[in-house]
């Protein structure tokens, strides 16, 4: 508990400013959700000029502006890029930083065994994510009150949930690759690398049919707003996702079991 | 206390330490001894679980060190690094109390004894601490929760000669307590100021194991004589090491049968002639001189 404790308080700067800045930027972009409604048809007309394939690669295609949980979504598209760089940094470092800084010596000196250190890094990560996750759903929840009238509430526990599910999938994976790069200097432009381009192969799947068979490879498929607010997270990607997590965090602890500092 | 069983670790293909097989004994201050490189910080990390062996085995309070055990047994172990890195962001204060949080006694009246004997501010920022100053962080670490067994890894490091001289009584007073201690150093006269038995180790493999007395006493004679002049010293043995010769000034440390070492002074007309114990240091140059 007290190593869980510890990692909570030192990341509570941090987990703060990244709050206040996606908080920031998420009403902001809703702010301006009522000049978008109250002008459709000069938006359609701007937007048709367009290449079909920039739209469908941004979901301009099939999202109504004039519904403010259809707006949201496109606004969810760039809150998901950061909060993924978030959940991978987060995952890659609360191991790998202590040991790239040297600090870890300092856990390993102490009565309590790797396993134990393990579990209570991770949950203090997981936990960070959940607070991250709750704060969106409340952010959504009372702009939604604000904005609009008569908002599913389904609907934002719905894309919450799947928010929540994405920063998980990809701070486990954020683990297993802290396992194998320690340097900071290494690691940030890996794992924002990995990050990117599965944004990259989303888009790509999304503008060309050819491409279909990438969107299995990329979890920004499959936690695309749109689809999450009118059906959840399908069963297939639910599995694919809990499937990378259950052996990221697994091959993570094996592997940092034995490893030498 | 400690026993380690034909211990082996390689890093890829370089040797950390190989056939590594020692016991220490409770109660007793064990000086591991060896140059920077030699294999003094590998045996010490595995002991403490931080790096995975090769092959062979490590006790701690004869119980195997795995993870599993190690997560009990380092309760009873206090562990002085030779290099100290810390949570920059905390208070030498907010630290302490951290580490002690591990550990199941109180250790909050130690730490203030302990801070006030080092003359620590428990209330400067680490990033603001001098390097002996983090030394002194980690020496409270190390004994704050009164621990059977003292690991410590070239402790002396950045300390200056003032708390050296206290760290040196703090380790004795813990010994006189009870406590085992596994003193692990390149600073031969500090290991000859406290230990009861030593170890010597180079390139990953253990060389010499006796005590300081029978290291000291029974094996060298430091000679150093003056020829009449005119006179070279010319002889070259491998008994003979450290020669140094200055004018008609000639030392070197002597290990072998006391016959020979009359034989070959009986060769020169000496005008002034002195025997006496080596210190360790020169003793030491004895094993780690080059091999031609």
């Amino acid at each position: 508990m007290n190593i869980f404790l510890f990692e909570m308080k030192s990341s509570v700067k941090s987990l703060a400013v990244w709050i206040v800045s996606i908080v920031g930027f998420y009403i902001f972009a809703m702010s301006m959700f009522p000049s978008f409604a109250g002008n459709t048809e000069g938006l359609e007309t701007m937007l048709a000029s367009f290449p079909q394939e920039m739209l469908k690669a941004l979901n301009l295609d099939i999202i109504d502006f004039s519904k403010p949980m259809d707006y949201m979504t496109y606004i969810f598209q760039y809150i998901i890029i950061a909060l993924g760089a978030l959940s991978i940094l987060t995952g890659s470092g609360i191991i790998a930083k202590e040991e790239d800084e040297k600090t870890i010596e300092f856990l390993y000196a102490k009565p309590v065994s790797r396993t134990k250190i393990f579990i209570a890094k991770a949950l203090a990560g997981l936990f960070q994510i959940m607070i991250i996750a709750v704060v969106f759903y409340l952010s959504t929840v009372i702009i939604m009150a604000i904005v609009a009238d008569g908002v599913s509430q389904i609907e934002i526990l719905r894309i919450s949930t799947g928010l929540l599910f994405f920063m998980i999938l990809f701070f486990a994976v954020g683990l297993l690759i802290g396992q194998f790069i320690t340097k900071g200097s290494k690691r940030l432009p890996i794992v924002l690398g990995i990050l990117f381009l599965m944004f990259l192969i989303s888009v790509m799947s999304d503008m060309n049919e050819k491409f279909e068979i990438l969107k299995f490879f990329t979890p920004f498929q499959y936690f695309n707003g749109l689809a999450l607010i009118k059906n959840g997270l399908k069963l297939s990607y639910s599995l694919i996702s809990a499937m990378v997590i259950i052996l990221s965090t697994s091959l993570a602890w094996i592997i940092y079991k034995r490893k030498d500092l | 206390m400690i026993r380690i069983e034909d211990m082996k670790k390689y890093y890829g293909k370089n040797r950390g330490v190989e056939n590594l097989s020692l016991e220490i004994k409770q109660g007793e201050i064990f000086g591991f001894i060896g140059p920077n490189g030699a294999g003094k910080s590998t045996t010490i990390r595995a002991l403490l679980g931080f790096i995975k062996l090769t092959s062979g085995k490590a006790f701690l309070f004869d119980k195997e060190a795995t993870d599993k055990n190690l997560a009990k047994t380092k309760e009873r172990i206090g562990y002085l690094p030779s290099e100290v890195d810390y949570y920059e962001n905390l208070k030498v204060g907010e630290l302490l109390k951290y580490s002690a949080s591990f550990y199941k006694r109180d250790c909050q009246s130690r730490i203030d004894e302990l801070a006030k004997y080092f003359d620590l501010n428990l209330k400067r920022n680490i990033k603001e601490l001098s390097y002996g100053n983090k030394k002194k962080v980690a020496i409270i670490q190390a004994f704050m929760h009164s621990p059977e067994l003292l690991i410590l890894d070239e402790p002396t490091g950045g300390l200056d000669p003032l708390m050296q001289n206290k760290f040196f009584e703090l380790v004795v007073e813990e010994k006189k307590r009870g406590a085992t201690v596994f003193f692990s150093s390149h600073i031969l006269s500090e290991v000859q100021r406290l230990c009861d038995r030593v170890g010597i180790i180079k390139n990953g493999e253990l060389i010499k194991l006796t005590t300081i007395d029978e290291l000291v006493k029974t094996q060298y004679k430091k000679v150093t004589v003056r020829l009449e002049d005119g006179q070279k010293w010319e002889i070259a043995d491998t008994r003979l090491s450290n020669l140094n010769i200055n004018d008609s000034y000639v030392s070197f440390v002597y290990k072998g049968e006391m016959e020979f070492l009359l034989k070959i002074l009986g060769k020169y007309e000496i005008s002034d002639f002195n025997v006496s114990e080596p210190d360790l240091e020169e003793i030491f140059m004895d094993y780690y001189k080059e091999e031609k």
